[in-house]
């Protein structure tokens, strides 16, 4: 199991296992709460059973947080409380879909169906991981989620508007601040050959239709 | 028999000419380059290239785009090895082992043998749609929706064994990717599910955008935790080509993953995915040490590489004999041969035996093709490896979302592979692991579709699924199956309580 | 309001700087290639039509036309895209029976109004539909088929290939005539169904001729009756609806180009135009019968004939949709 972490198995002192769970549970419940509050802005009622199950949710986030339940396994007891809650949005989400008619399934049949089988089989996860010990979750690289979540973001919102050539530097730049052992000076050379090859590669290559400078022409006549 | 060589002597006659070795070439080429690029499928660049086919003769036309789409299926295999990003979904499983074998310095031989299994099993499986093509697509069409059904089930408990840790959370990552593959219009009524009003869902989430952001960029996520590792790991690349136990190992993967990928790629819609995964379970199953899987097990590269490369090459027979493309990529080709003036079908055997015999015969010429290119780029995808990971990384995230934005011209795809980028590191934080709820999200929806389709025949009788015998055996396979997942588990978790 | 006036100006002047001189006018129409949305999967009929049709008007109009195939939604996602862009002549679209004559009543969110908002350009081809059954269908003839299914209506299962494709449709239609509720089956395209009828898991359906021709000379399935008005000469035994005594199904898939409303009239005449000499185009003309194509005759080519041809096809499938209710 110890493969899955690869930052090795440096264990949390006492103390930073409560800080996890205190902040762990207050983030499950809060999750819980937003589900809660959309379920009253939609149009059809939710079912009292889904909001009950919800609640029920919200209060084992607030007992981990306040570490009245005793969390052994913290990779089982979060991934099976987030999977719940999954299919807690599942239902919430499938709510307006009719079911069963007759014979015949409905639109809202299979996932309700799913839905109900993954909540029960999570349920399972988490309950096995209060009861059994395992290892902590490793920490977590802010640094690479924020820049390989930012590059790629920015290649979403630039590529449309400013075409192929401005997104593709901009997100091999933002990209390579992810890594620790970034080097400025060879990352802007290396991104100008990659930018270069993309825009002869896909566009010419291999004839997919690609913009490659801004358009602004198309953009200008939006601010009027 | 004497027919069978005789005809395959005639579509030798068609296929060898310089003129259609040199468009299989190109098309193997372009193939390979499409396969490799991550998210670039063959579908969106056989409708690219289908003009500039129009100047061909139908019979050139057709060779090259088959040489595309094969090329593209053996390419997919080489990003799933050298990055762990599954081009198709009949790659996932090539990830699971192959990746590991890179992690290792082996990425040389796990390439090489992924190469020398897929032009075993399609020269193997060329032979059986020239052979037996018309009689296999009788099995075919036995296949009722109660008989897909319990084939998909079965596929999911193949999701279950491949699985590394806990059944349980092997389970439960399947039911998430069910859940998943259910948003999006409804096929029967059309009714948008769980899509939160957002248009750019209603059409579901692509394979792609979930499969680049889970394994691709989870993968980088979680290299980018210890920096430098991947520096070591290639300082110990050892040879580029299988070592001789190497190929021992992988021979009997490869036959047994040749006769399942030719059975159930004759099955339209899912056929080539189950068998990936049904012949890398095999392997586990029948393999003297199954700890090893997971963990760089040539096998686990070898076995599933043949079976999806059986599966390309059989998925022909449908589209020869009756017309009836199985997959998207396959309609193609037949509006390729609309287009020429074919009608595909029956009567295309009869009526104009050298095109049809010339398009098996350079199926045969297009895998020795794939081959001699392959062999040789092995050195050089190896070489790219020794590329400073803070220099490679970037260079797949751009080509990822070039690939993920052509599907459809989409930001808004771009946009979700990065959500399923956090998910793919998020799941293996928690110990979670990705492939099973790949295989949840292809497969569910044609789990629902059947599922629906046969109680609607069977007008609401669920016995339905026992008493049709296919459908019987395959759910009473796959209760085996997980009966024998179960097991060990069970066992040792036994053994772990007792050693506290 | 005075400062988004010179603002306003500024951006004009901006604009037409960059330019550098004046727009190039609707005379000198086409200068860069056509996109052509097609709202359906590449290799399927209507592809196949813009394709061939595409090919010859390519030569005409000197720019190629470029397809682009945007899925979804029954084709509704091409169709609505092919509203929003832009009317200089540059983005056309292929619409069909679905889209423009049956989506209306199909979707009660559809983006667009396929008479409002699209200029016509013309019909490119039909291709007819037929009333198909399994071989081993207990009938000779449509009598004894229509009899059979009024009879057997509860045990029957009536395939298509999904809510608003052209088989799901033109079904609708067998069984508002029939007024008839069997048990639908959904499939995913017309493969999956084609496969099932084949397969014998289905009893009957309606699907495109492009799509049955080579199982019905293959005597894999049965071909009761043809939608159009004459016989089709890719099947030359299948009767006609109006001889085997069911004159009102008259159902045939028809293509056609339009494009974005307020596309200049230039423009437009000038793409009718190119379409005309595609369908006179002898080459042409085969590759399109071949596919057992129904090529319009110069009574029902142009704008206007498909702007009387998507009112009429509107006024027809309404109440056929409508009466059988929501969701089939």
């Amino acid at each position: 199991m110890s493969d899955a972490t690869p930052s090795g198995d440096w264990t949390r002192t006492a103390a930073a296992r409560r800080q996890y769970n205190l902040v762990g549970g207050a983030i499950l419940a809060v999750a819980g709460l937003v589900l809660l509050s959309t379920s009253f802005l939609l149009h059809n009622p939710v079912p009292l059973t889904v909001r009950g199950a919800v609640v029920i949710f919200i209060a084992v986030g607030i007992a981990i947080s306040l570490g009245l339940l005793r969390v052994q396994n913290p990779q089982d007891v979060y991934g099976g409380m987030a999977l719940i809650l999954l299919s807690l949005v599942a239902f919430v989400a499938s709510n307006d879909l009719p079911g069963m008619r007759g014979f015949a399934f409905g639109p809202g049949t299979a996932p309700r169906l799913f839905a109900f089988t993954l909540g029960l089989l999570s349920l399972g996860v988490v309950v096995g991981g209060l009861l059994t010990a395992g290892p902590d979750i490793s920490g977590y690289k802010i640094r690479g989620v924020v820049f390989i979540i930012g590059a790629i973001l920015a290649f979403a919102a630039t590529i449309r508007p400013l075409g192929l050539v401005v997104a593709s530097f901009t997100t091999l730049v933002i990209c390579a601040a992810a890594a620790e052992d970034v080097r400025w000076k060879e990352t802007l050379v290396v991104a100008v050959c990659v930018t270069a090859f993309c825009c002869v590669l896909f566009p010419y290559g291999l004839n997919l239709p690609f913009q490659l400078w801004p358009r602004f022409f198309q953009l200008w006549p939006r601010f009027w | 028999m004497y027919d069978l060589i005789s005809n395959l002597w005639l579509g030798m006659g068609v296929a060898a000419t310089p003129m259609n070795i040199f468009l299989c070439l190109i098309g193997a080429l372009v193939g390979t380059l499409i396969g490799v690029l991550p998210g670039i499928g063959s579908l969106a660049t056989i409708a690219m290239l289908l003009p500039i086919t129009f100047g061909l003769p139908p019979v050139g036309a057709l060779i090259m785009l088959a040489g595309i789409y094969y090329g593209a299926q053996y390419g997919g295999s080489t990003t799933s090895i050298l990055v762990n990003i599954p081009g198709e979904s009949s790659s996932v499983v090539t990830c699971l082992d192959g990746h590991e074998m890179a992690k290792q310095g082996r990425a040389g031989p796990a390439l090489a043998i992924a190469a020398i299994g897929s032009f075993f099993a399609g020269c193997v499986a060329t032979v059986l749609v020239a052979a037996l093509g018309a009689p296999l697509t009788s099995l075919a069409l036995l296949f009722g929706p109660a008989e897909y059904f319990s084939l998909m089930v079965l596929g999911l408990i193949f999701a279950v064994v491949l699985a590394k840790g806990s059944v349980l959370k092997a389970l439960t990552m399947i039911l998430s990717g069910l859940l998943l593959s259910m948003i999006g219009s409804d096929l029967e009524t059309g009714a948008e599910r769980m899509t939160w009003g957002i248009p750019e869902l209603s059409d579901g989430i692509g394979f792609v955008v979930v499969g680049m952001g889970m394994f691709g960029f989870g993968e980088i996520l979680r290299n980018l935790e210890n920096p430098g590792s991947r520096e070591i790991i290639n300082a110990k690349v050892t040879g580029l080509m299988p070592t001789l136990p190497d190929l021992k190992a992988a021979a009997g993967a490869i036959g047994r993953g040749t006769v399942i990928g030719s059975l159930l790629g004759i099955l339209p819609g899912g056929g080539a995915i189950i068998a990936s995964f049904a012949a890398y379970t095999l392997e586990k199953r029948v393999s003297k040490n199954p700890s090893r899987f997971g963990h760089g097990a040539i096998e686990g590269v070898a076995a599933p590489e043949s079976a999806n490369n059986a599966a390309a090459q059989t998925s022909f027979i449908p589209l020869l004999t009756l017309g009836i493309p199985p997959n998207p990529v396959m309609a193609l080709m037949v509006g390729a041969m609309t287009i020429h003036g074919i009608v595909p079908g029956p009567q295309v055997m009869t009526k104009q035996p050298e095109l049809f015999w010339g398009m098996i015969a350079s199926m045969w010429i297009g895998n020795l093709m794939l081959v001699v290119i392959n062999l040789p780029l092995v050195g050089m995808w190896v070489r790219l490896l020794r590329v400073p990971y803070r220099h490679l990384f970037p260079m797949i995230v751009i080509f990822c979302c070039i690939g993920v934005y052509s599907l459809n011209n989409a930001p808004f795809d771009v946009t979700m592979t990065a959500i399923f980028g956090v998910v793919g590191y998020w799941l293996v934080k928690h110990d979670f692991e990705p492939a099973p709820m790949i295989l949840g999200f292809v497969l569910g929806p044609l789990m629902e579709e059947n599922l629906r389709r046969a109680m609607l025949i069977a007008r609401g009788d669920a016995t339905v699924f026992l008493t049709r015998p296919i459908s019987a055996t395959l759910l009473a396979l796959a209760l085996f199956l997980l009966v024998l997942a179960v097991l060990p588990s069970l066992r040792a978790k036994r053994e772990e309580v007792f050693t506290e | 309001m005075s400062l988004s006036a010179i603002r306003a100006g500024v951006a004009a002047a901006l604009f037409a700087l960059a330019l550098g001189i004046a727009p190039a006018t609707a005379q000198d129409y086409p200068t860069r290639p056509i996109t052509v949305i097609v709202p359906f999967a590449a290799g399927g009929p209507t592809d196949v039509i813009a394709r061939i049709v595409g090919d010859h008007m390519s030569k005409t109009l000197g720019q190629t036309l470029v397809i682009e195939n945007v899925v979804g939604a029954g084709g509704t996602t091409g169709i609505t895209r092919a509203k929003r862009a832009k009317n200089d002549g540059y983005t056309i679209a292929m619409g069909h029976l679905g889209t423009q004559a049956a989506a209306p009543s199909l979707y009660p969110n559809l983006q667009y109004d396929p008479v409002a908002d699209f200029e016509p350009i013309g019909m490119a081809a039909g291709t007819p539909i037929l009333i198909l059954a399994k071989k081993d269908f207990p009938a000779k003839d449509l009598k004894e088929f229509v009899e059979y299914v009024k009879k057997n209506e509860k045990a029957l299962n009536m395939a298509h290939a999904g809510v608003g494709s052209v088989s799901f449709t033109t079904c609708l239609l067998l069984n508002h005539i029939l007024k008839v509720k069997p048990t639908s089956i959904p499939f995913q395209g017309t493969g999956p169904s084609m496969n099932a009828l084949i397969g014998g898991q289905v009893d009957y359906m309606c699907d495109q001729i492009v799509n049955a021709v080579p199982q019905v000379q293959g005597g894999t399935i049965k071909a009761y009756a043809i939608g159009t008005e004459t016989r089709n000469p890719s099947l030359p035994n299948v009767p006609t609806s109006k001889e085997a005594g069911l004159p009102d199904f008259q159902a045939s898939a028809w293509n056609a180009l339009i494009a974005p409303k307020d596309t200049p009239k230039p423009i437009m005449d000038k793409l009718s135009a190119a379409l005309d000499k595609a369908l006179d185009d002898e080459p042409t003309r085969k590759r399109l019968l071949e596919l057992g194509s129904d090529i319009p005759g110069k009574d029902r080519r142009g704008g206007a004939a498909l702007m009387t041809l998507v009112k009429s096809e509107i006024a027809k499938w309404t109440p056929v949709i409508k009466a059988a209710g929501p969701a089939n």
